[in-house]
């Protein structure tokens, strides 16, 4: 064979090597580009766990979420949330934190679950309902098909919401603002309708279907509940704070203190990898409400995306990492040569000058 | 090289025309593809209107008033005569108690017996020791044991309780007296009781009164030929008198019979002697009258015989007549003298009992009073006792002033002293063995029953006043119940009956349970409702008027306090720009389904429900229209 054709064909060889090394390389990087991207779309999909956007409207403090899970054996009373509040606010003052004018430096949502039976002139079922005290709908943005949300300012007690679905079971209808439904002997209006929420995670964790909220106060009225579940925005003024604050205050501490608007965060995904397999066991009995579910749900998938980034950017990066250094230490190499060329010649500049005119 | 330079000049145009055409599509749809990336929002124009804010709640009826019933003392129930539900009234006998001493009492006077037992040993121990030394002492004491020794002749009863007994036994005695008084003055009254006497009257004027008429009786029948003297009823008989001699058969006979005999004595030249020899003999009466006027005669006669011979005709009803009257007059006194005697029997009947009682109540005076001056002579013995014991006392607690015995023995006499004082007043304030009520309603509840002990000052019945009205109570939170005030009406909500119950806020009360977040709301309820109902009312107030009224959705809460997103919209050539800008409010009123605010004005444009959380400033696009 000719020389000539061996060197084209060793040089295609190369080019072919060179250019599948940059496809492999583009696809890593595009796999971790995407998985990059995944993360960040599952960190942004739980309106539930990142609700200070819809609350903090000044800058003076950083807030932090937090969310208070019971066991069903231990709940709280309302009465505790109430003297929490207390506390939280007298903790507040003496760690010199003020509320803007007419504002306040927490807003926080309790609820417990019960089934009620409820009827209307249709039908009658048993419905799982929240019951709701605080700004509860604050954490639970969803969609309202008509009407109002409940809110603890409100001035009559036994107002409902009710979802699509019992919308559509109980009246036929989802425009039923101004209808009441009957617990007992006793009317309560509806006052709004709203749409669950409709990501995969939510989903996938809410199995009870058709569901009611009422106010907390007026589920304890029919039906005797306690609090499992509570949630609170409070300022965060170092790391820890809130969630040190909460688990120190609130009663009983039976429960589990999650702090909801740090948990996507990349630091804390790592530890969800890091506890594979033991998150699977379920050791404190509590049964987390459909929204933690989901919250765990996404954990473990935000998890995943970011291991996987994390490897097929491993390569590439490395590979960057790599020819930077060589690159670098070339530049330099060449440069200090292109220096040390240029003294030279100027050295024999100076000596011609000097010594070469003056016929030495 | 010139054909890579042609190569690169042909690239870098290519690009330039992808760049540039890349930039138009970018610039004309930029619009869209701003607004597909803004966030949604649904708006509402805010406007003027009226709220009627009501407050629900709801609660079980009770009485308006309860009453428990509760006694002074612990005593045993005899019976309880009143059921759970029952009606009472004032003066209704509620609980019978059984005729003893309450338990208290019992207690008090056991201790007392206790406490005076010790008193009187240690004071004789205080007697041996310092009689020793002393003379007076000594004669003190042997006055006292004398003094002992003698009432113990008379009674063993304890000489304290003595007073005690004789007191009772002298009003024993006096309400004897007043019983045999008021005995004898019933007797006394009784006898002189105008019925009575007439009655008696009556009784003793009977006999000459049926004798007469007996013997006036007797001599009619000598004299009258009546076949039947039994007769009673003259009334009927007149009538039946009457009704023959009125009947125009009877008198036509008469007149014929008159006729004949008018034309016989004719006949018999109106010589009556003629005429009844004529009747007497036949024959002759046939020789000397007329055979037609016999005939005539005899037929008259004999039309007229029926009513003088026979059982019950004329002439015998004619001579029955006084009989009848007669004997309806012994009749009349008869039942008159039956009457009288069973009046008198009556009266003597309860003459003869009061009599008994009164008897006997002496009997038991001459007892009581025996009884009486027994006690007073133990009682006067007792005295003796006492004033024999003061005298060892007084020697004793003179001769031992600093001695540590004697303030004992002081401490227990005053301690005597107060538990007597404490036993009076019990004795003073215990309960009748009846318990009565003292006000009208129904039974809510009983606690005790027949046999058991009533505790002193605990609840042992409860009576609902339902004559003071029915109340409700409702719990509600301290806000709400500043919005409310006394003489707010409410109505029931409930949906099947048409009721006519009105509810007025009375009072608002502290919540025990929970002082310091909520309050009782306490409405009086006038109308159809009955105790333990459940009822839902709702509380309005007066719907005012509001400038600036909102959806409840369009309120939102934050860290600065309650907003609303006022919706701006700004025309500009690539179409209209929306943005929200923060409004503070304040909620002045809210209802289900509005709320009014201050701080906007009506006219503007809030947002009621967005895709995602707004910031003050953001842009944003308006929901799509939908169907």
């Amino acid at each position: 064979m000719s020389k000539r054709k061996i060197q084209s064909r060793r040089r295609r060889r190369l080019e072919f090597k060179q250019r599948l090394t940059v496809i492999a390389l583009v696809l890593l990087l595009g796999l971790g580009v995407f998985f990059g991207v995944r993360v960040y779309a599952l960190q942004h999909t739980l309106h539930t766990q990142n609700a200070m956007p819809a609350w903090v409207r000044d800058d003076t403090y950083r807030y932090a979420q937090t969310s208070v899970f019971l066991p069903n054996d231990t709940p709280a009373a309302e009465n505790d949330v109430f003297s929490f509040r207390q506390a939280l606010a007298e903790r507040l003052k003496t760690d010199s934190m003020q509320a803007a004018e007419g504002g306040s430096l927490f807003v926080d949502a309790y609820s417990g679950k019960q089934t009620i039976s409820v009827s209307t002139r249709r039908m009658n079922m048993d419905v799982k309902t929240i019951g709701v005290g605080g700004e509860y709908f604050l954490f639970h943005p969803m969609k309202l098909l008509s009407g109002g949300y409940l809110s603890e300012r409100d001035f009559a007690n036994d107002r409902v919401v009710l979802d699509d679905t019992l919308a559509w079971a109980l009246f036929g209808t989802t425009d039923v603002i101004g209808q009441s439904i009957l617990i007992g002997t006793r009317e309560y209006p509806v006052v709004g309708v709203v749409q669950r929420e409709d990501d995969f995670a939510s989903k996938a964790a809410y199995t009870d279907g058709p569901g009611m909220f009422m106010s907390f106060s007026a589920m304890n009225e029919v039906q005797p509940s306690g609090v499992n579940a509570y949630e609170i925005i409070l300022p965060d003024p170092v790391k820890g704070y809130a969630a040190s604050v909460v688990k120190e205050l609130f009663s009983p501490n039976t429960g589990s203190i999650v702090e909801n608007s740090s948990r996507f965060s990349i630091l804390p995904l790592f530890r969800v990898l890091g506890d594979f397999g033991r998150r699977s066991m379920n050791e404190t009995g509590i049964l987390y409400p459909y929204w933690e579910n989901a919250a765990r749900m996404v954990e473990d998938h935000a998890a995943l995306a970011l291991l996987l980034c994390v490897v097929f950017l491993v390569f590439p990066t490395a590979l960057g990492v790599y020819n930077a250094v060589r690159w670098s230490r070339r530049a330099v190499e060449e440069a200090t040569d292109y220096v040390a060329e240029e003294i030279e010649k100027m050295v024999e500049e100076e000596k011609e000058k000097n010594y070469v005119r003056q016929g030495i | 090289m010139q054909n890579d330079k042609v190569k690169t000049r042909e690239w870098v145009k290519t690009a330039a025309i992808i760049f540039l055409a890349v930039l138009l599509l970018l610039t004309f749809f930029s619009n869209t593809f701003m607004n597909l990336t803004l966030p949604q929002v649904a708006s509402e124009q805010v406007m003027s209107g009226t709220i009627n804010a009501k407050l629900r709640g709801s609660g079980t009826v009770s009485a308006n008033e309860s009453y428990e019933l509760q006694i002074s003392q612990t005593r045993k129930i005899h019976s309880v005569p009143v059921r759970e539900g029952q009606q009472v009234k004032v003066g209704d006998v509620l609980l019978v108690l059984e005729a003893e001493d309450s338990e208290e009492l019992k207690q008090a006077e056991s201790e007392l017996q206790t406490l005076r037992a010790s008193y009187d040993k240690a004071l004789i121990e205080a007697g041996n020791t310092a009689s020793q030394n002393s003379y007076d002492v000594k004669q003190a004491q042997v006055a006292y044991d004398e003094a002992v020794a003698v009432y113990n002749q008379y009674s063993s009863t304890d000489p304290a309780e003595l007073a005690a007994q004789l007191a009772a036994a002298e009003a024993e005695l006096s309400e004897l007296n007043a019983k045999k008084d008021k005995t004898d003055a019933e007797l006394a009254s009784l006898r002189e009781e105008s019925e009575y006497l007439e009655a008696k009257d009556t009784l003793s004027s009977t006999d000459g009164r049926l004798s007469a008429l007996e013997s006036e009786k007797d001599e009619l029948e000598k004299t009258a030929p009546c076949r039947d003297t039994d007769v009673t009823d003259a009334q009927s008989i007149r009538e039946k008198i009457d009704g023959i001699t009125g009947s125009s058969a009877y008198q036509k006979a008469v007149a014929r019979y008159d006729d004949a005999f008018a034309a016989f004595l004719k006949d018999c030249s109106d010589d009556l002697d003629i005429v009844r020899t004529c009747i007497e003999n036949p024959e002759i009466m046939a020789k000397r009258v007329d055979a037609e006027l016999i005939a005539e005669y005899t037929a008259a006669y004999e039309a007229l015989e029926p009513y003088y011979y026979g059982k019950n005709c004329l002439a015998q009803l004619q001579l029955q007549l006084p009989f009848a009257e007669l004997n309806d007059e012994i009749a009349e006194i008869e039942d008159e003298y039956e009457d009288a005697k069973d009046v008198v029997e009556d009266y003597e009947d309860e003459m003869d009992s009061l009599n008994k009682k009164s008897g006997s109540l002496k009997a038991d005076i001459t007892e009581q009073e025996a009884r009486i001056s027994d006690l007073s002579k133990a009682s006067a013995s007792a005295e003796n006792v006492r004033t024999a014991q003061k005298a060892l006392e007084d020697l004793l607690f003179r001769q031992s002033l600093g001695d540590s015995g004697s303030i004992d023995l002081r401490m227990q006499k005053q301690q005597l002293a107060d538990l007597e004082t404490e036993i009076a007043k019990l004795r003073e304030r215990s309960d009748e063995s009846e318990i009565k009520a003292t006000v009208g309603g129904t039974v809510n509840s009983i606690s005790v029953s027949a046999g058991s002990m009533a505790n002193a000052d605990t609840t042992l019945m409860k009576i609902d006043l339902t004559d003071r009205g029915y109340t409700l109570k409702i719990c509600v939170t301290a806000e709400q119940a500043k919005k409310v005030k006394l003489g707010d009406s409410a109505e029931l909500v409930n949906s099947w009956w048409d009721t006519d119950v009105t509810a007025v806020l009375e009072r608002i009360e502290n919540d025990p349970q929970n002082p310091s977040r909520s309050k009782l709301l306490v409405f009086r309820l006038d109308g159809d409702v009955e105790p333990d109902q459940n009822l839902t009312l709702s509380i309005g107030q007066k719907s005012a008027n509001y400038d600036a009224i909102v959806p409840n959705s369009a309120v939102r809460s934050g860290s600065n306090g309650t907003v609303v997103l006022v919706l701006t919209v700004k025309s500009s050539p690539l179409g209209n720009r929306f943005t929200v800008t923060e409004v503070p409010v304040q909620v002045l009123a809210q209802d289900d389904t509005k709320s009014a605010i201050s701080g906007v004005g009506a006219g503007e444009f809030v947002v009621t429900t967005s895709t995602e959380p707004l910031t003050n400033g953001q842009s944003v696009r308006q929901a799509d229209e939908q169907s």
